[in-house]
């Protein structure tokens, strides 16, 4: 249930009127032609939010109907992940000198 | 101490005999030493050969460029200052830009700026040709540096130079961080050009960006030592969650989830538990118990394939979690096996108000719940197993009246949507149940009402409400409820089907009674709505009509009486234009009517319609298994009130000894499930006896199942589980799934003993020392009363799971010390008191009499299987202080004392 969130970038309190804004933009940024596999990832995310039904289904149900544990850590995991951050070859380089003992 | 010393002498006089060497032989060794990257020993043997008169422009070069691989070696090992005092080393032996080679410039490269950097490039071009190693370092740190005005002092014709105008916008995108427009500059780009390893760098980050991991990497690997990207590409394709620049915010959640997720089976339990709180506080710092929570949800199915121990996940739970979410949490466990769903429910409802807080949600959370279970229910879900007790807690946590399971099964139905009124799936259960007392039927009644309330433009209700007026015999009812229908829905086939069946059920009732002019009024506008499906059963009721009307005639005219013949001539007019599928269901429905009409209707009349059916079913070889199979079903519910609920079964099957065998192995278990419905007991064991064979196959075990099921359902009261054990045993694991929901089948047409071991699919030594009585029988009620009377209603964490729970603790018991155990869990003894306590409960064993529970005992010990002997292994652990408080039973029947 929280990696439906995560997908969608939201809190876990977030409202039907949050879940669907933040699923719009979603899908018009990763469209099913340019981003098939992240579109179908949203849109699952979605029908499992969408609304107050589907998320109480979604968080009873849900453990019932995952047949693989190790599956969804690492979907877990990888939705977990903060967005990548834009950076250029020096501020990269500068970091790994810092890093780097002298 | 020994072999020290001789290594030493050996080295010594290793030593001194290389310095017998004469320096050629000594540098060319030094040279192999360097290639084969152990540089200390190549210097110290380069500074012998010079000791040795070798000349210097010849040993030099080679003395500087090992100085350099040393430091090379120092700075990746961290050894920053060594690395600089070996480098003041290797100057000193710098030589003239004559002599230094590709190699030699490569290793003093890393250290030189820029600009001096080209200073030697250009000498080095001066005297050697280029080299494409040395260029691609040297385009690297153009790249890096966009120091391009250095590129004016190279003549035309290298690529260093000629490849630059693509290389220059490129680089300004690369520090700007547009790694898309980088690469697109970098098209047309030759292969073998020095600029191509930062192209690869740039389709390298693309790929990052584009959340193409495998892709980044391939690119990485891709680059070679000599680029000075080399280092930050290996840290990227290594680690590149730990560069900190690239990504919004941390990774410990992400890397945390997948420590768990990689070492989990193997791990302790304080480390599984660190990392388990480690990624929860990551993950929500806010809410950690929930995403804890979650983690633990999601670490269930590994439990449930037998890949995670279940105590060990239990353990995590009661410590990671606080109390009561952690007793909630193990309740959902335990609603999710099933193995006694109705405790099961009646243990994890009351949690629902702490796991669904908000006001919109607790509802939905509770209906689903109830719906979820009277689902699993219905579909004869595996291993479950219902006893008195269990009922009578559901009844107390619900406030539930029925006594029956199946009317009670209802009144949860009818509760789960008054707690959700807009359940669309919660009405479409409702309207399966077939209600008995009027007291259930008036609950169904109430939860259609509410539909109709909820859904004004939906006629489901109207046609479930319907059926079940005609139920009750409230014929009136049930027509304005199907004209309240019409209005929804008037052009839906199904409403208009119902319609049909309302005029034909009218036309029915009028027919019993006599009233002839009425019926026909009503078959006439039956007929008029020309619904193809309900064809047969228009034209069987007016062949009723028409022998009724026969009937009548006769007594008034003295003349006409109802004959063989006219009948014979009636049914033919009426048949000859139907294929022979409908002739058949039309014969079969007017043989099941005309039994009801022997005291007036001649009994040659009724033997000619039997005649008739037997004629027709001679010809029965000429339909499909299907068709034969869909003869034998039971009518649809809507029926019922023309058909009852009987099928045609025993009437084809007493008019068609053959009728069976011309159906299809492929269907023979749906055939048998029917027959078994419709109590065809002889007729089922003869065609099973007739069509089993010898050969080893799925069809004959299942076939040699339902003959020692049926054998045993048509005794009541008779169980004898070594047959079935017998069957069961010789059966290939690939046939255990269909033998199952083959007993799921027929335990719904058998009691006590029987009925449990087949819905459990268990046959062991269990079944036969259950008490005789009848755990539905109502003589025994007060004796129950009186026991459950005394229970403790406390909440027991670990539920139905109670027999996994404790084989799983006594395999713990067996592999970890006791004591080591308890230092990770101090509970651990009390938990194993509770799970045998809930053993007991769910299996009734705490109504059982002690001797009988000591027999038990004996027997189990007795055998020879694991099962038993983990069971009966705790008293070893158990100190006296567990023990005493374990209620008699349990401690007579675990620990043989009471």
């Amino acid at each position: 249930m929280l990696t439906y969130y995560l997908i969608l970038g939201l809190p876990p309190d977030a409202n039907d009127g949050q879940i669907r804004e933040r699923y719009l933009e979603l899908v018009k940024r990763y469209t099913p032609e340019k981003e098939p596999r992240r579109f179908q990832e949203i849109s699952e995310a979605f029908e499992q939010l969408k609304n107050v039904r589907a998320r109480v289904r979604s968080r009873i149900l849900g453990p019932l109907e995952c047949k693989d544990s190790e599956a969804s850590l690492a979907r877990l995991a990888r939705a977990s992940r903060p967005a990548r951050r834009r950076v250029g070859l020096g501020e990269l380089l500068a970091y790994i000198s810092a890093k780097t003992p002298r | 101490m020994a072999s020290k010393k001789k290594k030493r002498v050996r080295k010594n006089s290793y030593k001194q005999n290389q310095a017998k060497e004469p320096w050629p032989t000594i540098v060319a060794y030094a040279d192999k030493l360097l290639k084969n990257t152990k540089p200390r020993q190549a210097i110290a043997l380069f500074k012998q050969a010079l000791k040795k008169g070798a000349p210097s422009q010849e040993v030099e070069p080679q003395l500087f460029q090992a100085y350099l691989a040393r430091e090379t070696q120092l700075r990746s090992k961290g050894m920053a200052s060594e690395a600089d005092t070996v480098r003041r080393q290797a100057l000193k032996y710098q030589p003239a830009a004559a002599d230094m080679s590709a190699m030699a410039l490569l290793a003093l490269a890393p250290g030189l700026g820029v600009d001096a950097l080209f200073v030697h490039y250009l000498d080095f071009l001066e005297h050697h040709p280029p080299d494409a190693d040395l260029a691609c370092h040297v385009a690297g740190r153009l790249i890096i540096s966009r120091q391009w005005d250095l590129l004016d002092r190279l003549p035309g014709g290298i690529p260093l130079k000629d490849d630059a105008p693509k290389a220059i916008p490129a680089a300004d995108a690369m520090h700007t961080g547009a790694w898309e427009r980088a690469l697109e500059a970098y098209k047309g780009l030759p292969r073998k050009s020095p600029y191509a390893p930062a192209s690869l760098f740039c389709r390298a980050m693309c790929a990052f960006y584009n959340d193409d991991d495998t892709a980044m990497a391939r690119a990485l690997d891709m680059l070679t030592e000599n680029s000075p990207l080399y280092p930050l590409a290996r840290r990227l394709a290594s680690v590149p969650g730990e560069i900190a620049p690239l990504w919004e915010g941390s990774l410990e959640a992400e890397r945390q989830i997948m420590m768990l997720k990689d070492h989990i089976q193997t791990a302790k339990v304080n480390q599984t538990l660190g990392w388990l709180q480690a990624a929860a506080g990551a993950l929500l710092p806010q809410a950690r118990q929930r995403a804890l929570r979650e983690l633990f949800e999601l670490l269930y199915p590994m439990a449930i394939h037998g890949r995670l121990s279940q105590d060990l996940l239990e353990r995590l739970i009661t410590r990671g979690l606080d109390r009561e979410t952690a007793q909630g949490l193990l309740a959902k466990f335990c609603f999710f096996a099933f193995q006694t769903p109705l405790l099961d429910l009646a243990r994890y409802f009351p949690y629902l108000e702490k796991e669904f807080p908000l006001a919109e949600e607790t509802p939905l959370a509770k209906a689903l719940v109830i719906l979820e279970t009277l689902r699993r229910l219905e579909e004869g879900f595996e291993s479950s197993w219902i006893s008195h007790h269990h009922i009578q807690r559901l009844r107390q946590v619900f406030g539930l009246q029925a006594d029956d399971l199946y009317e009670l099964k209802i009144e949860l139905n009818v509760k789960a949507l008054e707690l959700d009124p807009d359940n669309r799936a919660g009405y479409e259960r409702l309207a399966k149940w077939y209600p008995v007392s009027r007291q259930s039927k008036n609950l169904v009644e109430r939860g259609l009402r509410l539909m109709l309330d909820r859904f004004p433009e939906d006629p489901f209700a109207c046609l479930a409400l319907a059926t079940l007026y005609y139920s009750k015999n409230a014929f009136r009812k049930a027509q304005e409820v199907l004209d309240e229908a019409l209005r929804r829905a008037p052009h839906d086939r199904q409403v208009t089907e119902r319609h049909v069946l309302s005029l034909l059920i009218s036309a029915h009732q009028r027919l019993k009674r006599g009233k002839l002019e009425l019926a026909k009024q009503d078959l006439a506008q039956a007929a008029q709505k020309n619904t193809a499906t309900l064809k047969f059963i228009i034209i069987e009721k007016q062949l009723l009509f028409r022998l009724e009307q026969q009937g009548q005639l006769s007594l008034f005219d003295g003349t006409a009486q109802i004959t063989p013949q006219k009948t014979s001539a009636l049914v033919d007019q009426a048949l000859t234009p139907l294929p022979l599928f409908e002739r058949l269901k039309v014969l079969g429905y007017l043989s099941m009517d005309s039994e009801p009409r022997r005291d007036r209707w001649p009994r040659e009349v009724i033997l000619e319609v039997n005649k008739m059916l037997r004629k027709h079913l001679r010809q029965h070889k000429q339909l499909t298994s299907s068709q034969l199979v869909a003869l034998l079903q039971r009518p649809p519910r809507e029926f019922e009130p023309l058909t009852g609920r009987a099928s045609l079964a025993p009437y084809f099957l007493s008019n068609a000894k053959t009728f069976l065998s011309a159906v299809d192995n492929q269907d023979i278990i749906t055939v048998l499930d029917i027959l078994v419905d419709a109590r065809c007991f002889d007729a089922l064991l003869a065609e099973i006896r007739r069509r089993k064979g010898k050969k080893r196959s799925l069809l004959n075990c299942l076939l040699t199942f339902y003959e020692v099921a049926v054998d045993q359902i048509a005794k009541p009261g008779y169980f004898d589980p070594t047959v079935f054990r017998m069957v069961v045993d010789t059966a290939d694991e690939s046939w255990m799934e269909p033998l199952r929901a083959a007993a799921r089948r027929l335990s719904n047409h058998t009691g006590g003993p029987l009925k449990k071991a087949l819905g459990t699919f268990n046959f062991t030594p269990f079944a036969d020392l259950m008490p005789d009585f009848s755990l539905f029988d109502d003589d025994e009620e007060t004796f129950l009363d009186d026991i459950i009377n005394e229970m403790d209603e406390d909440d027991l964490p670990g539920g139905s799971m109670a027999i996994m729970s404790l084989l799983s603790m006594a395999e713990t018991l067996q592999t970890v010390p006791l004591e080591e155990i308890l230092e990770d869990d101090d509970m651990f003894l009390e938990r194993i008191g509770r799970a045998m306590e809930n053993f007991m409960l769910e299996n009734d064993f705490d109504t059982i009499p002690n001797s009988a529970l000591r027999t038990l005992r004996k027997k189990m010990q007795r055998s020879d299987d694991l099962i038993s002997s983990l069971l009966f292994s705790f008293d070893r652990y158990l100190n006296q202080q567990t023990i005493d408080h374990l209620p008699p039973k349990t401690r007579l029947f675990f620990i043989g004392k009471d």
